[in-house]
């Protein structure tokens, strides 16, 4: 039996919150330096989550209206976690690559004037990838070049972005809300451990290396485990 | 009276009888008065991410023949965005006041009725 108790988050953990983590903080920071720049913060804003199965309830109102804050939300999930045997060990650290997913969500409402319109489906694809380029500039700048952590860590090795994938509303042609999806694919470097039993002293081995003349060279106890 | 005469007859007393006054608006600005049924239903939506979004259906339906009586051509789906749309103003049996676009039509010239889909503007 295990004899030590398995409390511990694995690195795919801490890296999808540390993922979750850095888009909140760097969106907020964005939009400071937006302000600054005298430009409308809102677009660089997202809504961060992580691990939201429930269904996106975001458009509906009260009253029926569009509702007024359209803010992309930003889904950061696991998807896989590939053990790369050739660089692993058998007995405590595997090698894996991680695949995060981040699911953006843009909002799109047709706005009328007089003689024109913004189509809201447009809008709604538009700000998906609006969405999707801010959470892959962040997280490919070269200040997250192992997201965050220190390579003394030894949590992430390597990270890119491999793939970042738009979607079509499968129920479109029914819907009078227009809600496009995006997939950001993060895939992450990081070892994996698991618990390691302690080793059993089983004898003490004492070295000493002396010269010809009997100068110590070298004395040290050395410890044999199971 | 023929059977497709019986079901105009219909149309105009089940439809217009029976529903509600909701403002119809062309692009040019023009708006218009008329009979209809509309729906306003939330349902759920598949962005193919594999996590549903509310969504809606919104619809109302017109007799064809009120609405060239009012002196309109027949509402379509405009995605020129240098037109302004169709617009429909309803108002829920909730009570909100709804206004929004034509985003497609079914004309039915069979029963002489059109049903619009409809998208909530800002």
């Amino acid at each position: 039996m295990i004899a030590t108790l398995i409390d511990k988050l694995d690195n795919y953990e801490i890296i999808r919150d540390k993922v979750a983590l850095i888009l909140k903080e760097e969106q907020a920071s964005q939009q400071l330096l937006a302000a600054d720049e005298g430009k409308d913060p809102a677009l660089w804003a997202l809504r961060v989550f992580v691990e939201r199965s429930n269904p996106w309830e975001f458009m509906r109102t009260d009253d029926g209206k569009p509702p007024a804050d359209r803010t992309p939300v930003c889904c950061v999930w696991f998807d896989t976690s590939n053990t790369t045997t050739g660089a692993s060990q058998l007995v405590d650290t595997q090698q894996t690559e991680v695949t995060i997913n981040i699911d953006v969500y843009g909002m799109g409402v047709t706005r009328v004037y007089a003689d024109s319109q913004v189509a809201g489906d447009a809008a709604a694809q538009l700000e998906a990838q609006r969405a999707a380029r801010l959470v892959r500039n962040i997280i490919m700048s070269d200040t997250y070049y192992r997201l965050g952590f220190t390579p003394q860590q030894q949590i992430v090795g390597a990270r890119w972005v491999s793939q970042v994938q738009a979607f079509q509303p499968e129920f479109g042609n029914q819907n009078a809300q227009h809600v496009a999806g995006a997939r950001v694919t993060l895939q992450v470097k990081t070892p994996e451990t698991g618990p390691q039993t302690a080793g059993v002293k089983l004898e003490d081995v004492g070295v000493t290396v002396t010269d010809e003349h009997g100068e110590v060279l070298l004395d040290n106890d050395f410890s044999s485990t199971s | 009276m023929d059977l497709q005469a019986l079901a105009a007859a219909d149309l105009a007393f089940t439809l217009e009888g029976d529903g509600q006054t909701v403002t119809l608006t062309d692009p040019s600005g023009v708006s218009a008065e008329l009979r209809a049924l509309s729906n306003d239903i939330g349902l759920m939506i598949d962005p193919e991410t594999g996590v549903p979004v509310s969504g809606r259906n919104a619809n109302v339906s017109f007799r064809i023949e009120s609405v060239r009586g009012a002196g309109f051509t027949l509402p379509k789906g405009i995605a020129d965005d240098a037109s302004a749309p169709w617009l429909v103003t309803y108002t829920a049996v909730t009570g909100e006041q709804i206004q929004t676009k034509v985003m497609s039509t079914m004309p039915d010239r069979a029963l002489g009725v059109l049903s619009c889909r409809l998208e909530p503007v800002l």
